[in-house]
């Protein structure tokens, strides 16, 4: 017999089995067996079959009876001395225990490691899961941003929305840097598509809800549509783009009260019509001068409407922060134009026309 | 039937044949009119087969039928107008013009289909529920002899002759399977097939009537004594062609059969009584076909308001029974046969002491006698034995031993179980439960580890379930026979049966399913969701792996959604969880081109599910390799859903 402990494993016994059930051991821990000598019971689907030991040496239990093993698996080890060392794990390190003891809690490896930097493990306590950005927002709240700072490429917080950081291709990266040349900030590009106005005016007509506010169908389907592009829902930043997690439309309103972007939240998870009581909320707000500073924030794609000043083209202006905005331009003949104005370093002219062209199709759709 | 309708002595033997002939005369005289769609296959000549047969039939007595049943249902049924108005496509023929010709049913006991063989097992089926009811009656099933080429036709006479079913087989040999003759087709001796089974087989001729009716008398007699299968054989000849305008044969063999055919015959010996039962049979087809051309077309169902998507309610997942699933399911077949003496068990090697393949009936046999039943290796005889008792009201539960070996009983699902509640106007019920392992993993190979349900997913009026590891699979059980309509398969998988629900849910997520009797499952973040992913059976436990891994290395959390219920497919649940995510990753064990996770998105996309991504991940389109290097990388694992949910993560 070796010094090292043999490993005796779950046999096998019928082609059909993944598991077998101990039913009894033979052989009492730390006893000793002849090679050949029972050392467990063990119950098949089809039968109880008794374990025999390979070697000579002490039988170390590794499972308990009436336990369900799996075949191949551990069931026990043979040992030269009743009490030589067992090959199983040690007792978990200190930082395991501070795990331990943040019971019903789960950290990604990253906040793990950024928790355990920052000593801030026990703050999660019953919080399920912990992401690093969850522990980057509490250590920001903290006071400690210099120390969570840094080239991470983690989510992030922006205006306290949650982001997800994606490193962008090379070739971007060599586009924006020639491009940039002469520029301080955005590339801003534009592109537009005509859409059919009786095919418009049809879709809208099935939906009675919408006469006082025909925008509302287009934040609808843009909001939805969106999530189709999240590259047109986020923004440009160091090389990176950030694409947010949700879609809260700004439409912008300039009437005599000077110009506003109320938002309509969640745009892409509300019904039509729930969007059209909303912007008609946000205008009479408007109207009364009562938009809350809330109404106003964190609007993360734009909806322009120029239609009613007979306007048949003009190049809308992206917003901080934001990859794109929507311009819906007066009709003119038979037909009014989609226009996309967007920021050249996150996409491109003919995925924008994608995006335009998708939008008109679900404009048109009679849903 | 029987005391009414069945000829009195030969006189009325005639009578009836003229009937025949004149019906079939004019229905190929509607069809050349364009008054009869599809196409018929008249019994001209043959007509005394079905009469001798049904002549010895009483009440109580059951017959299956072929593509060339009108004699055989006429004869059986007397429904002269129900037929007529059948072929006619109207409301009122005997299956509300949804059958047709070659698909009969009469309330009486009739039943035909258009799949040549296919309806032997399940006669034999029927007969087994005649022998399991202590029954007098017995079954017939008319075949050709171009049928003979059929496989399942001998899984039935193997199977019917060693249980002892009260069942004849009945050949109607007209030289031609269709248009080819017997002679490029049969080999050896049509008796000598049936009594290399232990069946006894005799065989009379339509040319001799008289001599015909006794033949087949003595023949029904011995089954119905002897509670034993007879085969007859009936040489015969078809007068017009197999189908329509499709007769190839030599204008001079059909010249000289009409000459010996026994209408002829008899019209030459006593012409009075011929024109007469013909004039007779004229006026009855007659007002049958004006009666049938005034009545209503079927109409088709009104476009309901569409079934709201109902979903269900979330409720917490009791995953607190430590036992393995094998045991669970054990046990809820042995609840529901204890609580359903309707419920009976077919397959290959399910009694004790082997218990089945995967030991799901382990026990059932001892507890129950006579209710588990050991069935030959013949998958298409299985489900065939399972259709006959279905239709008389058992509640038969078949096993087929690896999902792989389904399309041996293709017939018997697609033609058979989900077509006859609607064919015979939903005047039969076929609650039939078929229970299969499909799935790889354990180094079986090919043909023994697939995942072939897509190829019988949505099939109608067929209900797929799906059963995994976190969710009772006795409660599925229980939930199934409580309201049982039709056929239902239910894919297990192989490495389910050993699982136990107890096992540990990664930790950060917890399990609910909707308060329905096939719910959905969902293995949820404790943290806003970043993807679905949808996956059923044996996928949920490498989903599981997959989640934690996207947690723990790549902070995304992911929500899965597990739907027992795979058709009819209800989005609600997933359309929910997609709404929030944006995202949506179906997995699957089986090859993915148009299999369930296409159908799923589609669906989502139907129910206004709008916008999303979508990524997949399914076995390589090649067979299941044996060795574990390669199975591994065919089937998709935990590697394979983490790195298709990473795809997610830029741009489109």
């Amino acid at each position: 017999m070796a010094n090292e402990p043999l490993l005796v494993t779950v046999p096998k016994e019928n082609v059909n089995d993944e598991t077998v059930r101990l039913a009894a051991w033979r052989a009492a821990e730390g006893s000793r067996v002849d090679a050949g000598g029972v050392v467990a019971e063990i119950e098949t689907s089809k039968a109880i079959v008794e374990v025999l030991s390979p070697v000579s040496g002490h039988v170390r239990h590794a499972a308990k009876e009436g336990e369900v093993l799996a075949v191949g698996g551990p069931l026990c080890y043979i040992t030269a001395g009743p009490d030589d060392p067992m090959p199983f794990a040690g007792r978990p390190r200190a930082e395991e225990r501070l795990f331990d003891a943040a019971a019903g809690t789960r950290f990604s490896k990253k906040a793990r490691e950024l928790a355990l930097k920052h000593d801030v493990v026990a703050v999660f306590t019953g919080r399920g899961l912990v992401r690093e950005s969850d522990v980057v927002a509490y250590l920001r709240k903290a006071g400690k941003a210099d120390a969570v700072c840094g080239r991470a490429r983690a989510q992030t917080h922006l205006k306290g929305l949650s982001v997800t950081r994606e490193d962008l291709p090379q070739r971007k990266l060599v586009e924006i840097r020639s491009l940039s040349q002469g520029q301080n900030a955005g590339l801003s590009s534009l592109v537009s598509v005509p859409c059919a106005l009786a095919g418009f005016k049809k879709a809208l007509g099935r939906s009675p809800e919408l006469s006082a506010t025909p925008l509302a169908k287009v934040l609808f389907e843009a909001g939805r549509l969106l999530r189709k592009y999240p590259i047109l829902n986020g923004y440009f930043d160091q090389g990176q783009a950030c694409l947010y997690d949700e879609v809260h439309l700004g439409f912008v309103i300039d009437a005599d009260k000077g110009l506003k972007v109320p938002v309509v939240r969640d745009a892409d998870k509300k019904d039509l019509e729930d969007i059209a009581r909303e912007m008609q909320d946000l205008m009479l707000a408007y109207e009364e001068d009562s938009l809350s500073v809330e109404a106003l924030c964190n609007g993360t794609f734009t909806v322009t409407d120029l239609s009613a000043e007979g306007v048949v083209f003009f190049h809308p202006l992206i917003n901080q922060h934001q990859a794109a905005i929507l311009a819906v331009a007066a009709p003119a003949g038979d037909s009014f134009d989609l226009i996309l104005g967007f920021d050249h370093r996150l996409t491109e002219g003919r995925a924008a026309a994608r995006f335009l062209k998708d939008l008109r199709a679900s404009l048109l759709a009679s849903r | 039937m029987a005391g009414t309708d069945a000829p009195k002595g030969l006189s009325d033997l005639y009578r009836k044949a003229f009937l025949i002939r004149e019906t079939e005369l004019r229905l190929l005289e509607l069809f050349t009119q364009d008054k009869v769609r599809g196409t018929i296959h008249a019994c001209v000549g043959q007509e005394f087969a079905g009469l001798a047969v049904m002549a010895a039939l009483r009440e109580g007595d059951l017959v299956f039928s072929n593509h060339r049943g009108h004699g055989h249902f006429i004869a059986k049924t007397g429904d002269l107008g129900g037929l007529v108005a059948e072929v006619m496509g109207k409301a009122s023929g005997v299956c509300g013009g949804r059958g047709g010709s070659q698909h009969l049913h009469h309330a009486s006991g009739f039943y035909s289909n258009g799949v040549q063989g296919g309806m032997a097992p399940v006669a034999a089926g029927m007969a087994l529920a005649l022998k399991l009811e202590g029954s007098e009656s017995v079954c017939v099933v008319f075949i050709g002899d171009g049928t003979l080429g059929e496989g399942a036709v001998y899984e039935t006479l193997n199977v019917a002759s060693k249980w002892d079913l009260p069942l004849l087989v009945v050949v109607e040999d007209n030289l031609y399977a269709q248009s080819t003759p017997r002679s490029q087709t049969l080999a050896g001796d049509i008796l000598k097939r049936a009594e290399a089974f232990g069946i006894q087989a005799s065989a009379g001729s339509t040319r001799d009537p008289a001599g015909l009716v006794e033949t087949a008398h003595e023949a029904v007699s011995a089954v119905r004594s002897r509670r034993k299968p007879r085969l007859l054989r009936i040489d015969t000849y078809r007068l017009k062609a197999h189908s329509k305008g499709d007769d190839d044969r030599d204008a001079s063999e059909v010249r000289a059969r009409w000459d010996e055919d026994p209408l002829t015959l008899f019209a030459k010996t006593d012409k009075a009584k011929a024109s007469a039962f013909a004039a007779e049979a004229r006026k009855l087809v007659d007002l049958a076909v004006a009666k049938a051309a005034s009545s209503a077309d079927p109409e088709p169902p009104r476009p309901g308001p569409g079934q709201p998507l109902a979903g269900g309610r979330w409720v917490p997942t009791d995953l607190t029974c430590d036992r393995p699933v094998v045991a669970l399911m054990v046990e809820a077949l042995a609840r529901n046969m204890e609580a359903d003496p309707r419920i009976i068990l077919l397959g290959e090697d399910l009694a004790d002491p082997y218990g089945g393949a995967f030991k799901v009936t382990k026990g059932l046999s001892t507890k129950f006698p006579g209710r588990v039943l050991n069935t030959p290796i013949s998958e298409a005889a299985i489900v065939g034995l399972a259709n006959g008792l279905a239709l008389r009201g058992r509640r038969p539960v078949v096993e087929i031993m690896f999902g792989d070996f389904l399309t041996l009983a293709a017939d018997q699902l697609v033609n058979h179980a989900s077509k006859f509640r609607y064919m015979y106007d939903d005047a039969v019920r076929v609650p039939l439960v078929l229970r299969t392992p499909m799935g790889g993993r354990r180094g079986y190979g090919p043909t023994h580890s697939q995942c072939l349900e897509k190829h019988f997913l949505g099939v109608p009026d067929t209900v797929m379930l799906a059963l995994h590891g976190r969710f009772d699979p006795g409660k599925v059980y229980d939930a199934l026979f409580k309201d049982i309509e039709g056929p239902v398969i239910v894919i297990e998988d192989k490495l389910l049966y050993g699982l136990k629900l107890t096992r540990p849910v990664p930790s950060g997520f917890s399990y609910e399913n909707t308060d329905e009797p096939f719910p959905t499952s969902r293995m949820r973040p404790k943290a806003r969701p970043d993807l679905t992913i949808l996956c059923y059976g044996g996928m949920l436990p490498h989903a599981e792996a997959a989640s934690e891994r996207l947690f723990d290395e790549h902070d995304l959390a992911a929500e899965v959604i597990a739907p027992i219920r795979l058709y009819p497919f209800d989005p609600s649940a997933l359309l929910e969880s997609v709404r929030a995510t944006g995202r949506l990753l179906v997995v699957e064990e089986g090859v993915g081109f148009a299999a369930f996770g296409a159908e799923a998105a589609s669906r989502l996309l139907e129910s206004g599910g709008g916008c999303f991504q979508l990524k997949r991940a399914a076995c390589r389109p090649h067979p299941v390799p044996s060795a574990s290097t390669l199975e591994r990388q065919a089937l998709p694992g935990a590697d394979h859903i983490v790195k298709a949910a990473l795809e997610f993560r830029y741009g489109e």
